[in-house]
């Protein structure tokens, strides 16, 4: 779901089956998981579900038609397939007169009249196997109520559709949010100042065409889900915990720059006791910096039941983290202090 | 940590040798064509420029979510050489040292208020090297200090921290310095024995520095020499 303004849920509209996708404690990025038979399992399409086929809807909106919206998702599609160490792969199955939401088996993607939705420019839904876990369909709505435009430069007041189709496309191959984003708020809402993930829930506004390509963050995630070239033995993962006085921080946000490439890449303390864990990382030592999830409404990442304890400092940790070729670097322990 | 050897048992065995063979010392000039030394030396600090963290804004221009720079850091290290004389002025040595010089990332001016902070970790390098030692003033026995220059190359194998990653790198060097004969011994199979110091500037590029850019760093060392 990409917001204009805020993004109130992660909560991802299933169709079907009223499975709750949740993010999970895996890996590099958030990736999207069902609870199956008392544990959590990540959602993906099977191999055989691949190229994921998709089709679009043949009704347009004032300023797109039925074409340019195939042909801007397309570009985004080919972005997500272009990643060398992914092995995602999409095929356009044709137009259709369906629309987004039916469970039909098809994974439509169209625009859809949703006036209600005033701060939702898009969405994605998902129809799971319940015995499996296996992506069955997957369709994204863009919301019609907003002005759109798939112009090769962007067009003042109308949100880029390409750039909000790469983000939903993450969401339909499995990734969720990524927190790798700073804003400001004001009376209207969050306004983002800079992101440096394609995942990053809340859009930089309309009349930009900025995040029309995948950051390190995007890529590690995707990899990460289906990877391709050897990547889990070309790459490396760090783990560890985030404390405040030997407790552990849920929620904490983890990011692992990598001063050889100025690579962002990040995920969250994901369990009671602190634990990390971000792979997908190229070789290297890497500087680690913990920091409470301040840049988007919790409700993009967490489950509002369960909130993630905010009450730290911003810290680096203390040592540079060496992540091995094709393992881990080993558990380390950030030490935070409250606020 | 696991740490390198430690060639601490050899400097004492030739110190030990150093008296035996002053009270040895003979007035006829004994000649030697292989020279074992060993030493300590001081690497200066390396400065690599990293990019800082950087985000991008909506017009897609860098927002900065905090600043880095980085080095390694001044270290000592010790080694040994041994040289073969060629003739003439010349000498070609090959030689191994080890050190372990800290790779610091400084982070500051966080966006968000994190306090800076200098991030280390500590590298385990060792070097092999190659050179050609040409003396200054044509060689002669008997002659007690041999002002000279060399050239060389190295091969650098250095284990990051936790020693589960390895990288390599290169270096080449330049310098000069000044050997001093303490002890000359007639018929004996060991021939010389003295001091040797010397500077150099040395070129690295790769290894676990953060780029693919050469870096110059000073090089200082003392050693130990006897010759055979």
């Amino acid at each position: 779901m990409r917001h204009a303004v805020r993004r109130p849920s992660l909560s991802i509209a299933l169709a079907a089956l009223l499975v709750t996708a949740q993010v999970i404690p895996a890996s590099a990025y958030l990736k999207l998981g069902v609870p199956l038979d008392g544990r959590t399992i990540e959602l993906k399409w099977a191999e055989g579900q691949r190229p994921v086929r998709y089709y679009v809807t043949n009704a347009g909106v004032p300023g797109v038609d039925a074409g340019q919206l195939q042909g801007a998702l397309g570009r985004a599609f080919a972005t997500w397939e272009a990643v060398p160490t992914s092995s995602i792969s999409y095929q356009f199955g044709g137009f259709t007169a369906g629309l987004p939401g039916q469970d039909d088996g098809w994974s439509t993607i169209g625009f859809l009249e949703e006036p209600d939705l005033d701060r939702v420019l898009a969405s994605t839904s998902f129809l799971i196997d319940a015995s499996t876990g296996d992506l069955l369909e997957s369709d994204i709505f863009f919301n019609a109520s907003f002005a759109w435009s798939t112009s090769a430069s962007g067009q003042a007041n109308r949100y880029d559709l390409e750039t909000i189709a790469l983000h939903e496309i993450g969401h339909l191959s499995g990734l969720g949010h990524s927190a790798l984003g700073e804003t400001e708020t004001s009376e209207r809402g969050r306004r983002v100042l800079a992101t440096d993930a394609v995942m990053f829930p809340i859009a930089f506004g309309a009349g930009t065409t900025a995040n029309r390509s995948l950051q390190a963050d995007d890529i590690a995630g995707i990899s990460d889900l289906y990877p391709d070239n050897g990547f889990n033995t070309k790459s490396g993962s760090l783990s560890g915990r985030v404390t405040r006085d030997g407790a552990g921080m849920f929620g904490a946000h983890v990011v692992a720059f990598n001063p050889a490439t100025g690579a962002l890449v990040a995920n969250f303390a994901l369990t009671e006791s602190g634990q990390f864990s971000i792979a997908g990382l190229t070789p290297g030592a890497y500087v680690i910096r913990a920091e409470p999830l301040d840049d988007a409404d919790i409700e993009s990442f967490f489950d509002p039941e369960i909130p993630p304890d905010l009450n730290f400092r911003v810290t680096f940790f203390n040592r540079l983290v060496v992540v091995p070729r094709g393992g881990d670097s080993g558990s380390i322990q950030i030490k935070v202090v409250a606020k | 940590m696991r740490r390198g050897c430690c060639p601490v048992p050899v400097i004492l065995t030739v110190w030990a040798w150093l008296p035996l063979a002053l009270h040895a010392q003979s007035a006829t000039p004994a000649d030697g064509r292989v020279e074992v030394s060993v030493g300590t030396s001081w690497t200066g600090a390396i400065a690599f420029p990293v990019p800082d963290a950087l985000e991008e804004d909506r017009d897609g221009n860098p927002f900065r979510l905090f600043a880095a720079d980085s080095e390694l850091r001044p270290a000592a290290g010790y080694g040994g050489r041994i040289a073969l004389r060629l003739g003439g002025r010349l000498q070609v040595e090959t030689g191994l040292s080890y050190s372990e010089p800290d790779l610091v990332v400084h982070a500051s001016s966080d966006v968000e208020g994190a306090e800076a902070l200098s991030i280390t970790e500590t590298i385990s390098q060792f070097q092999i090297e190659a050179a050609m030692v040409a003396a200054l003033t044509p060689w002669r026995p008997g002659q007690r200090n041999v002002p000279f220059v060399t050239a060389g190359a190295g091969y650098l194998r250095e284990l990051h921290e936790g020693q589960t990653l390895v990288v390599s790198g290169r270096s080449y060097f330049l310098g000069g310095g000044m050997k001093r004969v303490l002890k000359i011994r007639q018929g004996s199979w060991l021939k010389a024995a003295g001091v040797r110091v010397d500077g150099r500037l040395v070129a690295r590029s790769k290894g676990a520095g953060f780029d693919e850019r050469v870096h110059l760093a000073p090089v200082f060392g003392g050693s130990l020499f006897v010759r055979f």
